[in-house]
Order: structure tokens, then sequence, then C-alpha cells
């Protein structure tokens, strides 16, 4: 059955399949950095010419402050970002530690519930807070939308940094104990610092989910704490039209720090998208 | 006995920010949702009167809201699909070979690291009547094309192609991941055995993933229900209703264009329970009966 034939049709029908994946994926990011260097952001006519036409006033003109809000929506989005990103992990990793180091009762019920909460559609948390956010007077301000995301990001922060206390050994543990560590000596000499890893995953994957997140963004920020998301739709109704090249220059830098964070994130990016569960 | 107690009590000490904040961004929303669902309650106007059920008996005559319904059910059950297959064949191709792959892993991770909105941006330009990559190539080769998201024949299939460009590479990592840890013996068995590819694909590879498949269907299938960003940005639901998902009629009667969040918040606990329903039969059929089993 395994015929030499066989095996070669069979060796290039893959090479094609992945190499048309590829191409499928590639081409579209691809054609959106071209877009965002060519000036009027529309390409004509696939040619070598318009390599001649290629400049950077796309970003000159997203990054000028007196004529687009990107940076500031930019200083936004990092602002709320981080301050999410290290709430979550902390409190993720408390939560994280209890359940993967000690013994209570109805551990698994909470711990289930804490990821259920993950898979209720946004859209009916969105709409009772933006009642609720707007009489707290939480609308449009940075606190709100750190709220919002420190909500929205501990289940998956609480699972991820769970699973990356299970992997250390109790004995660890027992040991520092048994040398006359209190429990939290323990956890923080010589627990901790074996899950510096860990931690930095799940942080770089909260900021990551801040920095893209949209629905919240829109329902709840209009200017002041808009984020780069919200940024980028507004600049639709700023300009009447789509401006092609200044949306893609705009998307490329939306999207090109968070390549940056993927690409150290590699060997973690399994683990990281399936909440702990799935470790490669 | 006071040593556990002690670890009980300081386990609950370390759960309680998360709870708490759970709680009060979580489930207390969930609820004073499900309580103003049963008022006809309008921002504009400030008013809310008590309608009992009226807007969930409103809510299955609106065929608006049953045709987003359809959209999303369309939505899941062509994009999962498709998913699933492209990304497990993927896998299978590329669990075999060394050379090169660990670029085409990183190529793969492309996608799910641009925001989902910039991906709608991106593909409303591909889409583009004439000046978008889409037609300027087809066009090229002399074939008139539809126009893709203005046409409501192919507008939804458009968006669905645009979800598996940038989520069939989530099924992909997490299937490899799966296949790179199985272990070997079973193979080497099967080869013994002369069982035939097809055979060992069906009989091994299949039933020891089934955990993994099911987490990526679990991951897709709540994704895929609350789908928003992409539809918004490139279609923004038409032509006519054809591509309004759930999620952006909801989004739509609550919070932009009539403000009528007593109706919105109806739609989304239906929205909710059908996820829930749906993920709890989910979880059962794959995971329970799995445990009661005896091993």
């Amino acid at each position: 059955m395994n015929t030499p034939k066989l095996r070669i049709f069979e060796k290039t029908l893959s090479w094609i399949i992945v190499i048309f994946a590829m191409i499928f994926i590639l081409v579209p990011i691809v054609w959106l950095v071209i877009q965002s260097l060519v000036p009027s952001g529309f390409i004509l006519n696939i040619s070598l010419s318009i390599f001649q036409q290629m400049n950077l006033s796309n970003y000159a003109a997203v990054l000028n402050p007196s004529t687009s809000g990107f940076l500031g929506n930019v200083q936004n989005s990092i602002i709320i970002a981080a301050i999410s990103t290290a709430v979550t992990t902390a409190l993720g990793s408390s939560s994280g530690y209890a359940f993967a180091k000690l013994k209570f009762r109805g551990s698994s019920d909470l711990k289930t519930w804490i990821l259920s909460m993950r898979f209720f559609p946004a859209i009916s948390i969105v709409i009772p807070l933006y009642l609720l956010w707007g009489s707290l007077g939480l609308t449009d301000t940075i606190a709100g939308m750190v709220l919002v995301y420190i909500a929205l990001n501990l289940p998956f922060s609480v699972w991820l940094m769970s699973s990356f206390f299970q992997d250390l050994p109790v004995e660890i543990e027992e040991a520092a104990m048994v040398d006359g560590c209190s429990r939290l000596q323990a956890f923080r000499r010589v627990v901790m610092p074996l899950v510096t890893g860990g931690l930095a995953v799940t942080a770089l994957f909260t900021f990551i989910m801040c920095w893209n997140e949209f629905i919240f963004a829109l329902a709840l920020t209009a200017d002041k704490a808009a984020t780069v998301t919200r940024g980028l739709t507004g600049m639709i109704g700023m300009y009447g039209g789509l401006r092609w090249g200044q949306m893609s220059a705009a998307g490329v830098l939306l999207v090109l720090p968070i390549l940056i964070a993927a690409f150290l994130l590699q060997k973690h990016i399994v683990r990281g998208l399936t909440f702990g569960a799935v470790k490669a | 006995m006071r040593e556990k107690g002690k670890s009980e009590l300081l386990a609950y000490l370390l759960n309680a920010p998360t709870i708490a904040m759970l709680l009060f961004i979580g489930i207390f929303p969930l609820l004073y949702c499900s309580y103003f669902s049963f008022f006809d309650y309008r921002i504009i106007t400030q008013s809310a009167t008590f309608v009992g059920a009226g807007n969930y008996v409103s809510a299955f005559q609106d065929p608006v809201f049953l045709s987003s319904l359809k959209v999303t059910g369309t939505y899941v059950l062509v994009a999962l699909p498709l998913e699933l297959t492209l990304g497990f064949i993927l896998a299978l191709i590329l669990n075999q070979k060394t050379r090169g792959s660990s670029i085409i892993r990183v190529v793969f991770m492309i996608p799910l690291m641009v925001a989902p909105l910039v991906a709608g941006y991106l593909w409303r330009f591909m889409y583009w009547p004439d000046l978008g990559l889409v037609d300027t190539i087809i066009n090229r080769f002399g074939i008139r094309t539809p126009e893709w998201v203005a046409n409501p024949q192919t507008a939804l299939p458009s968006l669905i192609v645009v979800d598996v460009w940038q989520w069939t590479p989530f099924v992909f990592l997490i299937l490899l991941a799966g296949l790179q840890a199985l272990p070997k013996e079973p193979y080497e068995a099967a080869l013994i055995d002369g069982a035939s590819r097809l055979q060992v694909f069906r009989y091994i590879t299949l039933p020891m993933m089934k955990t993994i498949i099911a987490v990526a269907i679990l991951f897709r299938f709540t994704d895929l229900i609350k789908i928003f960003d992409q539809p918004l940005i490139i279609t923004n639901g038409g032509p006519g209703f054809s591509t309004y998902t759930a999620s952006l009629y909801i989004y739509r009667v609550g919070l932009s264009e009539q403000f009528r969040v007593g109706y919105a918040a109806a739609l989304s606990w239906i929205l909710n329970i059908i996820t829930m329903v749906a993920v709890m039969i989910f979880i059962r059929r794959t995971f329970v009966s799995e445990e009661k089993r005896p091993a």
C-alpha cells in the first residue's frame, strides 16, 4: 500500500496544502503593510511601480497629535492594559495557588464557576454595565475600563496560573516548611521564584487581550479613555470616508507590538490559548 | 485537623478578591440585566414600565432577532467544522515534518494576535469592490465578481472566510500540540498488527485526541456565538439583515440605535440561555460520560 509513488504524491499534496495555507494567512497581512506605505492607501495596479510611491506619510499623519488622536489612544490603552494586567495577574496567582496547592471544600465547583464566567456572551454584561457605569460616573474613565478588564481576564489568569502552580512538585514547598519557613515565607521565597516564567506568560497574554478588546471599549469609552481599538473606529467618523492608508498604518501600529510579544510567547502560546488546559 | 481548617481559611482568603471582582462585574450585572429585562426601559426617555415577560414574548415575534439567531447559528455550524477540519489536516501534516515547522508555526500564530477589529478592517479592504485585493486578482483573469460583502448571497460566506482565516490557526496549534504529546506505543502496536493508516487515525488518533478536540470546540463555540467585531466592521449587519449576528443586533437595540435597553436585556438573556444550555450539554456528553465509565 505504501508504494513510493503514493508516498511522493502524498508528500507533494501536503506541501501544496501547507504552502496554500501560508499564502492565505500572509497575503492579507502583507497587503495591509503595503497599503499603509502607499500615501493614498489604495493600489490600482499591482506592479513594481508601487514601490516607488512608498513612504511613511500615513504613519506620520497617524502619529501627529495635532491631526489624529491615535497617540492619545495608545497612551490610554497602555495605562489601562498595564494596570489591569498587574492586578489580574496578582489576583490570578493568589487564586491559582489556592486551587493548585490547597485542599478546600467546593474547590472544583468554584474553579468551574470562575471559568464559566468567561463563557457568557459579552453583550449580556455590556448592557447592564453601560447603565451601571453611567450612574457610578465610570463611563469613559481609565478606572472604569481597568475594573472591567480585570474581571474580564480573571478566569483566564486564575486557570493559567493554577496550571503553572500544579507543575511544581509538592515536595519543594514541604521541604521549605520543614526547614522552618512559614507557608507565606515558603510561598514568597521558594514558590514564587519558580513560577516567574508562568507569571510573565499570564501577564503578557492578559496585556494582549486588554489591548485587542473591542466591545467593552466601544460601549464604555468615547473620548477621554478611548483605547486603540475604540480610536480606530473613530477614525472613520472623523474623515467621513475610509482613509485606507491611514487606517492601514494605524492597524499595523496596533498589531506590531502584539506580534513582538507573541514571538516571545511562542513556546507557551497553546497553553495560554487554552487557559492552561493543554500543555505544549 | 486544625492544620486543615487553617489551610481552608487561607484558600478562601486567597480567593476572596477574585470572587468579589467576579460578583461585582459578572454576576451582579447579569442579575441586574435579568431584572430590567422585565421592563420596557428606554434610555432616551428615561422611562421604565414593568411589562412582565412582554420583552421575551416580543423577542420570539421579532423577525430580525430570529434571523440574527439564524445567522449566528450558521456562523457556528459552518465556521466551526471548517476550522476543525482544516486545522486538523494541517496539524496532521505538520506533525510529521520537522524541517521548517517552527517557522510555519510562527506564521500560523500571526492571525491569532491580530485584534479581531483590525482583522475586520483588513478584510473590508480586501473585499472592497474593484479596488480590493480579492477583486484585483480575480478580475485579472477576466472573471466578474459579485460584490462580496454587499450581496446577500455572498456576504455571510465572505465573513465566515474571515473567521476561518483568523481562527483556523487556533485549532491547528492546539491540535498539533495534542498530536505531539500522544504516546508512541499504540502506533507501534498498530503497525505490527498491520492496521491501515485510515484505521490508525479512526481507532487510535481520534479517540486519544478526544479531550483536546473538545477543548478546541468549546473555545471556538463560545467565541463564535458572541461574534461581534468583524460583522460590525465589514458588513455592519447588511445587506438587509443577512449578516446581523445576535450580539450585533442586541447592541443596536440596546446601545446604539433604539436605546431600548430593557428589550436588549431580554434578548441578551435568551442568548445567554442558549449558550449555557449548549455548553452544558456539550460538556456532559464529552467529559462527564467518560468519567462515569469504569476505568
